[in-house]
């Protein structure tokens, strides 16, 4: 490309983001001027990283992935991406890439046709189950699995096979998400879309670094707080971060007394009578449940919560114990500055969006702490209109879209749960299986599925698109269970990773655009794409790897999709779960031809606000109706401040934090095989604070021990490199496959959701 | 008349009082809007906050008002990355720096005497200007020298066509992208066509590492 | 050789159709907006001169309400910069 091609574009770019800063929402539908050679084709897909689920135009050219631009005419990104969107297609070329499946023999892992590899798995999974029964064989996957991917493990495993061990990686970022949702409204899903951040007032980040984690939608909030510079951003955080640099006042809190803190605000609106009364009378119901719910540390830990109605008065009495003052001391944030956070969710004039996403899921009390930023919107009626409302930022681009709508958990079914007669009979009626096929109880829940792999329950685990060698917490331990005699663990996988070295069996999976698909996003939008490039030698999608072993256990009536036109078909059979103008879905159709739909799609029309009868067709008049429950009003139940699992002690004196950096996604296995990420971000750290640095005479670079009660581990330290950790904390991103952070945390989990708790433990930090 | 002024006087300081008082009672009981003084500061990490510092102005109408040129910036450099000598004689030669060159150097602008787009500094937060910038006072050599400079790197390099090109310097002193990259100040090749946006650092990432990933 | 760039406004609907017409003339690209009455107007011609007629014969283009200009570069020689 010449110079005049780039000033062409350089121009045209500067005209469009000029005409979007008149305009606002504006879009320009006919992509921008080519930028590769003539050959250059661009093909729309939904982003392979977060949960933004941006729109990118995928330029093929020779047969290979070769550019990428942002889509312009996407609503969620509209032409914008990040530097994992950007580099994306390049997690397609590694060197390493998996091209044919692998057997161990004689401990050894050894290169077999797939053919081979998918008659083993199913014969493995044939003897086990008679040898050890139906429990003894579960199916790990993962919010990265497309959509039909999902629907297909659900119906083999659940629907075929005949057992509920049917588990997903989101089980680890968004279940508590899910539990805050269902037991405070009933349905899952947020009630709002992006479209909040053209009209909100306020932006309130719990817990989360936006700028780095959903960077695009915050760049969506730089923008308009440009256009209106009385537009504030309110970071509360434990860590100061890039987006504590970008926001307009940033609060420190202590971990976990985010469930102080929202009680505080909640007992400020009481106190000043900024509770919508109205609102609270006409569509909100008061509970209270179990508390000391402990941490599931144990196996087999069960825990079943009991609602309890409450009047107003309890609600406040129980309120009294959260004055600004008491959580001042508690958090370490100043009572006047809860106070006049509490003053802007109760001025009524204000439009306040909450987001938040790792910080509150990953959380011993992950359910209660979702429960609690709903209780505050739902005292001011600041819920599902536009620019007004809480939203669950989702970290995958499909734990929406698969884990949760498809439902691939122990409990769930595309519609419903097992535990439900009807929701049994309506999965048996579609997927043409006997009723009495589908489990009704739940099986294992993630940590308690590696347990139970651990003891020998479970002999036969087949993970896809997932790393838990890497991910898994207190890691050793479901390492080591991993490696055990006697466990036959099936990895379908695209490139080498910690997971796949301990498989006794490797399938080799396409990728992403090597195979169609789709994903839902956080803002409940699936997206479609069609196969835009081959995959390489024998790779195969994790669809039709599930379909080819499903056969040859002699399920072929069950999975008589064809080929050339699977994904439809499993699609338009997967939709029929979602009828109804609660959750309907698009056609295949409409999906290919659009930037995505958000459901429920109603009579062609996309429902971008739940609850409320302006703007969702499953409620009436110009009211709200939370119809998830069946007294049709949200839940508001009172939670409180619990301690984590472990806190810091005398033998343990700091906090360990874990997260992410912008660069890398998840384990690395794909962004660090793109040069330009690798080498933005090459290894782990550990972040401390510089006066915790100085007191322990550690300088930037210098090795540092962590050591906690479970495991031990020396990583470079980085100071003020990127984030900052408060004092007595430290921070370890875990994208790197030979600095396991994991081995260090806890397996501590939210007794409701099961989801762990990756924020907190206790560690000790010393110069190496 | 004058009894009339006294009256008029005194009631009117007293509907002041009514009011101030009345007032003060009232906001007791609205919500509060004025941001409390912060206890626990937040710290000024540099490396990241120093993209979303200095308004980004949409580019000039006609690009051709920056007279800043990549060959020019260069030549005022030993190498790149080095402090660049000060071109134009000084206001206060006693001074160490501070105002007399954030005054111009804070904000840019129009500066006729130079014909020139004043540069905008990208670390605002040093003040010992002078400890290295320094101008020249003649223009002649002690010795010849053999240095030979690091070539700069290339403009617009990115690792997929049309995509954002890796930050190919140091963020040291360098971290406020707009300081070089918009405005009329700008230097010339790399301005950016999108200046409006301001998380830079969500697209373009600061290499580390040379090397490639190996298990 | 400048290169420049414009917003256009355009009566209602008829953005799509005067986008195709500016794209016929030489040296001309156009982008109609999805859901607003505006182009983006992008010229490359030899000269200011040649780039002045130009901007007339769009302005006079019936149905366009208007031409702004958002930026401007030198095009200078034929040269690669990748």
């Amino acid at each position: 490309m010449n110079r005049r091609e780039m000033l062409k574009q350089l121009a045209t770019a500067s005209a469009i983001r000029a005409a979007e800063a008149l305009m606002p929402g504006v879009i320009f539908a006919a992509p921008p001027p080519n930028t590769g050679g003539k050959s250059m084709e661009w093909k729309k897909a939904p982003c392979r990283f977060c949960g933004t689920g941006c729109g990118l135009l995928i330029g093929i050219e020779n047969g290979r992935a070769a550019a990428v631009k942002g889509d312009p005419a996407s609503p969620v990104n509209k032409g914008l991406c990040c530097v994992k969107g950007y580099h994306s297609v390049m997690a397609l070329y590694g060197a390493d890439r998996f091209k044919t499946a692998f057997v161990r023999k004689d401990g050894k892992l050894t290169p077999v046709p797939v053919k081979e590899a998918l008659d083993l798995v199913a014969s493995q999974l044939k003897t086990t189950i008679a040898k050890s029964g139906k429990d003894s064989v579960a199916i790990y996957g993962s919010g990265q699995w497309t959509i039909p991917d999902g629907y297909v493990a659900s119906k083999f495993f659940k629907g075929c096979i005949g057992t509920n061990n049917v588990e997903a990686n989101a089980r680890l970022c968004m279940a508590s998400a899910v539990t805050g949702m269902m037991t405070t409204f009933g349905a899952d899903e947020p009630m709002g879309c992006y479209e909040d951040i053209d009209h909100a007032d306020v932006f309130v980040l719990w817990g989360n670094n936006m700028a780095e984690m959903h960077p695009v939608l915050f760049s969506r909030i730089l923008e308009r707080r440009q256009q209106k510079p009385d537009i504030k951003i309110i970071d509360l955080t434990t860590r100061w971060t890039r987006t504590s640099m970008a926001a307009d006042k940033v609060m420190l809190f202590k971990p976990q007394t985010d469930l102080a803190l929202l009680n505080a605000i909640c007992h400020e609106i009481v106190r000043n009578g900024w509770v919508n009364s109205r609102f609270v009378e006409r569509h909100v119901s008061l509970k209270a449940g179990k508390t000391g719910i402990g941490y599931g540390l144990e196996d087999k830990f069960a825990f079943t919560d009991e609602a309890r109605a409450i009047t107003f008065d309890e609600l406040t009495k129980n309120l009294a114990g959260y004055t600004p003052e008491k959580v001042e001391a508690l958090s370490g944030v100043p009572a006047k500055e809860i106070r006049y956070l509490a003053s802007i969710y109760g001025d009524p004039k204000k439009k306040v969006v909450s987001y938040w996403c790792m910080g509150f899921n990953q959380h011993s009390r992950g359910t209660w702490v979702n429960n609690l930023i709903y209780n505050v919107h739902l005292l001011t009626g600041k819920i599902s209109m536009p620019g007004n409302g809480p939203f669950s930022l989702t970290g995958q681009p499909s734990a929406c879209g698969t884990v949760r709508e498809v439902g691939t958990l122990t409990n769930r079914l595309p519609h419903g749960e097992v535990t439900n007669q009807q929701d049994r009979e309506m999965a048996a009626k579609i997927w043409k299986v006997p009723v009495e096929r589908i489990p009704a109880k739940p099986t294992y829940h993630t940590v308690e599925m590696f347990r139970a792999l651990d003891r020998g329950e479970v002999q036969f685990l087949w993970i896809q698109v997932t790393n838990p060698m890497v991910s898994m917490p207190k890691l050793k331990r479901y390492r080591d269970a991993a490696r055990k005699e006697g466990r036959f663990i099936v990895v379908s996988e695209v490139y080498p990773t910690p997971t796949s070295d301990i498989a006794d069996v490797i399938l080799p999976s396409a990728m992403w655009i090597e195979r169609e698909g789709m994903f839902g996003n956080s803002e409940r939008r699936t997206q479609h794409w069609d196969q835009l490039v081959q995959p390489p030698g024998e790779a195969m999608s994790d669809t039709w790897q599930l379909i080819e072993v499903a056969r040859r256990m002699g399920f072929q009536k069950e999975f008589p999709y064809k080929p050339e036109t699977h994904i439809r078909e499993i699609w338009e059979e997967y939709r029929l779960f979602h009828h109804g103008p609660a959750h309907e879905m698009a056609s295949y159709e409409e999906l290919r031809k659009r930037p995505g739909v958000i459901w429920p799609f109603v009579n062609g029309k996309e429902t971008k606000w739940r609850y409320h009868g302006a703007h969702d067709p499953a409620a009436q008049g110009n009211e709200h109706l939370f119809y998830g429950k069946p007294d049709k009003r949200a839940w508001l139940w009172f939670r409180p401040y619990e301690p984590p699992a472990e806190s810091p002690d005398a033998e343990f004196p700091f906090w360990l934090n874990t997260g992410r950096v912008v660069e890398h996604w998840h384990t690395g296995s794909l962004t660090r095989r793109i040069p330009v990420l690798h080498q933005a971000v090459p290894r782990a750290y550990v972040e401390l604070h510089p006066a915790d640095a100085k007191r322990l005479n550690i300088r930037n670079g210098d090795g540092v021990r962590l050591t906690s009660r479970r495991g031990s581990l020396v990583l470079p330290a980085l100071i003020d490199g990127r984030g900052r950790p408060a004092e007595g904390q430290v921070f370890v991103p875990f994208f790197d496959e030979k600095l396991l952070i994991n081995e260090v945390t806890i397996d501590s989990f939210c007794p409701i959701s099961k989801e762990p708790d990756y924020k907190k433990c206790a560690v000790k930090v010393e110069r190496a | 008349m004058d009894k009339l002024l006294r009256v008029g006087i005194a009631s009117s300081l007293m509907l002041a009082v009514i009011f101030v008082i009345g007032n003060n009672f009232l906001a007791d009981r609205r919500p509060a809007t004025l941001v409390p003084a912060r206890d626990v500061e937040t710290p000024f990490l540099q490396r990241e906050a120093g993209m979303f510092q200095g308004g980004a102005p949409l580019p000039p109408a006609d690009a051709e008002a920056s007279t800043r040129t990549l060959a020019q910036f260069y030549s005022r450099r030993a190498y790149p990355g080095a402090p660049p000598a000060i071109p134009h004689p000084l206001f206060d030669k006693r001074s160490i720096g501070g105002r007399s060159c954030t005054g111009c150097h804070a904000k840019g602008g129009y500066v006729p005497v130079f014909k020139a787009y004043t540069p905008v500094t990208p670390h605002p937060e040093w003040s010992n200007c002078v400890s290295c910038h320094v101008s020249a006072a003649e223009k002649g050599r002690f010795v010849e020298t053999g240095f030979i400079a690091a070539k700069p790197p290339p403009v617009w390099d990115p690792a997929l066509p049309g995509g954002p090109p890796a930050v190919p310097h140091s963020l040291d002193n360098r971290s406020n992208c707009v300081a070089c990259h918009a405005g009329p100040g700008a230097v010339k090749e790399i301005r950016t066509p999108h200046p409006e946006r301001q998380n830079c650092r969500q697209c373009h990432v600061s290499l580390d590492d040379e090397g490639a990933f190996a298990r | 050789m400048p290169i420049k760039s414009y917003i256009a406004y355009t009566e209602p609907n008829r953005g799509p159709a005067l986008a195709a017409t500016i794209e016929a003339i030489a040296g001309c690209g156009a982008i109609a907006a999805g859901n607003r009455d505006a182009l983006i107007v992008v010229t490359d011609s030899d000269s200011e001169d040649s780039e002045t007629e130009l901007r007339a014969h769009i302005e006079s283009i019936e149905g366009l309400r208007g031409l702004t200009l958002v930026s401007a570069f030198d095009g200078g020689e034929e040269e690669s910069a990748l």
